[in-house]
């Protein structure tokens, strides 16, 4: 446990003189927030919630998950939790108890974020009005326990590990902050992305193939995912639904035209 | 005779076409149908607008047909046409009140985009076929209907 704790505070403490660099920019917190979609998630959007202070219902396979609140409330929320706690919990799943996190909250897609930019994102959740509202404890399968979670992440891990990250800004927007991988990729019976089949779909989340290829986008011409990602419109006229209508009204419509340009290019290309 | 009348208010306030009266399966076609017809509106507005083909006589017509089907869309989600080969999501029954106020705001999007197209300016079209679109069929989708099984 011990060198664990220590490379996260070497991450932090490297990190920190960049951070005071690249922070001249207002909105970057905010910007990187809408690019992860951490409102659509912690915000009970289907029944006009208080932005971020949770209590979506997230329905899987697993059970139901009742999201936190995270919105700057010292007691209900994360107003008074350290920047070391948040970049735990966002890029490594861990609560400040120690305990860890379910992967409902796709910290398996964070973990690749700078910490200069969860920072930057906790930097403007802390500007957010604070909700005191508490909520009740997920509703999940019996047989799942936090204390299982540690050994779901090990596996997990050595898993991905054979496949490297791509490394360029249109794969930071998809496969990190965007988080596309948690719905477009299909996941084994222990619920792990299985990457070899990447944005090959998801039958049980009808998440279609986003692969380049004749099943995926081979036929979309730019134009029309330039349409998708701002407007929410597919091809044929029709406008997309449900979850894939909220990443495109929370976070594809709000990036900027360089990134979005940088997505299509790298979704279209094979590799 | 007060029994009578009172029979008589009531047959008169019954909605014509009963809900009742049609079978899931058929509203379920009919309600794709409609959509069907919106979309192809909504499509031919957006080709004219965007200047890729040179119909703008037809604005007009399209608008006002999409107004028509918009006018029916309180009509096209009876109740018990929740099954089968639908992507309506059971939302719009269990909170009937919500939903009519999504379809309302829904037209009134409508009504404001109809409002610029009358204008007569083409560009300004476009950027309003946009929001109108995110607004209404995005805003209705994205709490409504699910995708294809
Ligand atoms: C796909 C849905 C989803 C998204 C997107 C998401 N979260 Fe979460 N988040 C969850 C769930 C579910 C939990 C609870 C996990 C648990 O209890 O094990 C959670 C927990 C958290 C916690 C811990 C709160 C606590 O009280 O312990 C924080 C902090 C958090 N999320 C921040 C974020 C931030 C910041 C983002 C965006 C960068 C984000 N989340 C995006 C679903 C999501
Ligand atoms: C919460 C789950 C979820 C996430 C996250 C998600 N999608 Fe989707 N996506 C869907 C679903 C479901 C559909 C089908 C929607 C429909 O047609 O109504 C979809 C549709 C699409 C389509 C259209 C494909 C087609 O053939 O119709 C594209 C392209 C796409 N998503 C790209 C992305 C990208 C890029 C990201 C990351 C920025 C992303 N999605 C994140 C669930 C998701
Ligand atoms: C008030 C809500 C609402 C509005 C507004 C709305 N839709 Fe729909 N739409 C739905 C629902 C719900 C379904 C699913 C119907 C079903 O499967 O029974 C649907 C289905 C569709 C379909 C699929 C039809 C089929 O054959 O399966 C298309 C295409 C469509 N809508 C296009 C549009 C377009 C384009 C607009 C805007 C111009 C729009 N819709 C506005 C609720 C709405």
């Amino acid at each position: 446990m011990y060198p664990f704790i220590q490379s996260y505070l070497f991450w932090l403490l490297l990190a920190l003189p960049i951070f005071a660099v690249a922070d001249n920019s207002e909105n970057r917190g905010e910007y990187l927030f809408h690019l992860a979609n951490c409102y659509g998630c912690h915000t009970d959007v289907e029944n006009n919630g208080t932005p971020l202070a949770g209590g979506r219902r997230l329905e899987t396979e697993f059970g139901t998950f009742i999201t936190p609140n995270i919105t700057s409330d010292e007691e209900a929320g994360i107003g008074s939790w350290t920047d070391f706690q948040f970049v735990n919990a966002v890029k490594h799943g861990i609560a400040p108890s120690g305990l860890n996190y379910y992967p409902a909250f796709p910290y398996t897609s964070y973990r690749n974020m700078t910490v200069n930019d969860i920072l930057a994102i906790k930097k403007y959740l802390m500007t957010t009005q604070p909700s005191s509202l508490k909520h009740p404890d997920h509703e999940l399968k019996f047989y799942l326990f936090r204390q299982f979670m540690p050994v779901w992440n090990w596996i997990n891990n050595y898993l991905q590990a054979r496949h490297p990250v791509r490394i360029n800004r249109a794969a930071y927007v998809v496969d990190t902050l965007g988080h596309c991988h948690e719905c477009h990729t299909p996941r084994n019976f222990l619920g792990m992305l299985d990457m070899q089949q990447r944005f090959q779909g998801n039958e049980s989340l009808k998440a279609p193939d986003i692969t380049p290829s004749e099943k995926g986008l081979g036929d979309w011409s730019k134009s029309e995912l330039e349409e998708l990602f701002t407007e929410g419109i597919l091809p044929d006229g029709d406008y997309v639904s449900d979850h894939m209508a909220e990443v495109v009204e929370f976070s594809t419509s709000q990036w900027s035209d360089e990134d979005l340009q940088a997505v299509i290019t790298f979704l279209r290309k094979v590799d | 005779m007060k029994k009578i009348s009172l029979f008589l208010l009531c047959l008169l306030l019954t909605p014509v076409g009963m809900a009742q009266d049609i079978e899931p399966e058929d509203a379920i076609k009919y309600r794709k149908a409609i959509m069907s017809a919106i979309k192809g509106h909504n499509n031919a507005i957006r080709s004219i607008v965007s200047s890729k083909v040179p119909f703008s006589n037809r604005l007009n017509d399209h608008v006002m047909s999409l107004q028509q089907l918009y006018a029916e869309l309180d009509q096209i989600f009876p109740e018990g046409s929740d099954f089968g080969k639908t992507n309506a999501k059971e939302a719009i029954w269990d909170d009937p009140d919500k939903f009519n106020a999504t379809i309302k705001k829904s037209q009134e999007a409508l009504d404001t985009f109809a409002a610029v197209i009358a204008k007569g300016n083409l560009s300004e079209s476009a950027s309003a076929a946009k929001k109108f679109g995110k607004e209404s069929c995005g805003s209705c989708h994205k709490l409504y209907k699910k995708k294809d099984n």
